[in-house]
């Protein structure tokens, strides 16, 4: 195993980008899933190609020096969590969820067919490529999986009780709003982790999918946490071990990985529910 | 005895439709007064202002000379929706009640475990609170307000998942409270309530005080209607 790694460096690094993307995506991931806001995580993972396509736009056709596109989807990522923070309150927030959905694709589609020449970072960003992330890009990452995890550990009692019971939260003395926003915040965070591994397409399911395999086995929303950031991991190697031997997208075969470890995860649970009602270990 | 609570000229809409109108009740220290009204009568909107959950649309509304959400207030709801996957345990549901308090972690497991055993549901502390049913979560939510100790207590229908036990269980816990704590009960249980309560506010827009004696003459036939009406 030492001497396949050492041969392969491109593995390795690959592997260190996943990990620390896996490490954002793992802990906010149960954050998301228990307050079901799947589908707008994916709002703000769409919307990132605006502030890709922004950013890739100014540097080609106005030659303005600007950072990595990755500041770019960062960029466009806070304005779309602030926007639905604005719309929580919303009766049609499902709406409000599609439409920023669409026009942040729209936006970035507009501003990338301005773009004169062909632009390779959009293909990287649409569908994920490891080996397109930068030494830079890495730090950058490295440095919003502290922020995240730091974040999480000193707000955490809040953070559950917000999820868990707002009403309850409010009455505590918790401005239950203003921990939505920063919620949303972590969540664009981990979008933009993400997009550099598996892409915008599929950021959704590595967002969810090692959250809700933890969700299975957990009691407590603390060790769902800490589960989903190893299931992250382990999705991680699988899927780049995956597109390795197969010669597949590294991003597909880690949500391919994820997807096949969860439903055998929800299978064994309800075989172990089964054995337990058959035998009466199980009321 | 002073007033703790004191609600003057209270009205309170939500959009065009007019919830409470004119309310005016003023609570002491140690009360125990019982809300009871047809549903849709404001009893819900009534405890949701004095939490400071909503906003008066006119008048007025002090607890301990302050507007609303004070602190030392506890609060049962009526209808916990929740994620019944929610992975968190009944201790840990308990302890949000402490969620202000600055104690270590230790002395709020001991807290939170005491308030479960008041309840008689220690056993269940370390179950999944999801998988328990109405009665026992309901009891869950009963500890979590008594955990804090807090020195007054709203309860929105407490009892309207629980059997007779667990209602005469709860009642004998509220009365044990008295009269260190001001307890604010909704129920549509009157005859129950009645041994405990001090008075009784019929609540259908705007509030009628009432004693427990009146209230058995109103409702001698089982006839649930506001008083105003039958004199009419």
């Amino acid at each position: 195993m030492i001497s396949f790694l050492y041969n392969n460096p491109i593995f390795v690094w690959a592997l260190l980008v996943s990990f620390t993307a896996g490490i954002i995506g793992g802990s906010v991931g149960p954050l998301v899933v228990v307050r079901r806001m799947s589908f707008l995580s994916g709002s703000i993972a769409h919307a990132v190609l605006a502030g890709v396509g922004l950013f890739i736009w100014l540097e080609r056709a106005h030659h303005i020096p600007l950072p990595s596109p990755l500041f770019g989807a960062l960029f466009a990522a806070f304005i779309a969590a602030w926007c639905l923070s604005r719309l929580q309150k919303s009766e049609r927030l499902d709406s409000a969820i599609a439409a920023l959905w669409a026009s942040g694709m729209a936006i970035g589609i507009i501003l990338l067919s301005q773009t004169p020449g062909y632009t390779t970072e959009v293909n990287n960003i649409l569908i994920g490529n490891i080996l397109f992330v930068g030494p830079h890009d890495l730090v950058i990452l490295a440095i919003l999986a502290v922020l995240t995890l730091t974040f999480i550990t000193f707000r955490f009692q809040h953070l559950k009780l917000v999820l868990f019971d707002p009403t309850q939260a409010k009455l505590q003395g918790i401005d239950t709003e203003k921990m939505y926003t920063h919620l949303l915040f972590l969540v664009a965070i981990s979008v933009v982790a993400l997009v550099q591994v598996v892409g915008i397409v599929l950021v959704m399911t590595f967002l969810t999918l090692p959250a809700l395999l933890a969700g299975i086995f957990c009691r407590h929303l603390s060790t769902m946490i800490f589960a989903s950031i190893g299931i992250a991991m382990i999705c991680s190697i699988a899927g780049l071990l995956l597109a390795y031997m197969l010669d597949w997208p590294a991003g597909a075969s880690i949500t391919i990985c994820a997807t096949c470890f969860y439903g055998i995860g929800k299978i064994g649970k309800s075989g172990i529910r089964t054995h337990g009602t058959l035998t009466g270990t199980r009321p | 005895m002073s007033s703790i609570i004191a609600i003057n000229n209270l009205w309170f809409k939500y959009g065009d439709e007019t919830a409470l109108q004119d309310v005016t009740l003023h609570i002491d220290q140690g009360e125990c007064i019982g809300i009871f009204g047809p549903n849709g009568g404001g009893k819900t909107t009534l405890l949701k202002l004095l939490l400071g959950l909503l906003k008066p649309w006119k008048g007025d509304i002090r607890v301990y000379g302050e507007t609303p959400p004070v602190a030392d207030m506890a609060y049962v709801p009526q209808n916990f929706s929740f994620d019944r996957r929610f992975p968190i345990t009944s201790l840990e549901v308990v302890l949000g009640g402490l969620a202000r308090h600055r104690a270590s972690n230790q002395i709020k497991n001991k807290q939170a475990k005491h308030a479960l055993e008041t309840v008689g549901m220690i056993e269940f502390a370390s179950k999944q609170f999801g998988s328990l049913s109405g009665g026992q979560m309901q009891r869950v939510l009963v500890a979590r307000a008594l955990v804090s100790e807090p020195k007054i207590l709203l309860l929105d229908e407490p009892t309207s998942c629980t059997d007779k036990k667990g209602e005469t269980d709860l009642f004998a816990i509220l009365s044990s409270l008295k009269p260190k704590t001001t307890i604010i009960i909704v129920t549509h249980h009157i005859d129950a309530i009645a041994p405990l309560v001090t008075r009784m506010a019929c609540v259908h827009r705007t509030a009628t005080i009432m004693n427990p004696q009146e209230i058995c003459d109103h409702f001698a036939f089982g006839l649930y209607h506001p008083p105003e009406l039958e004199k009419t």
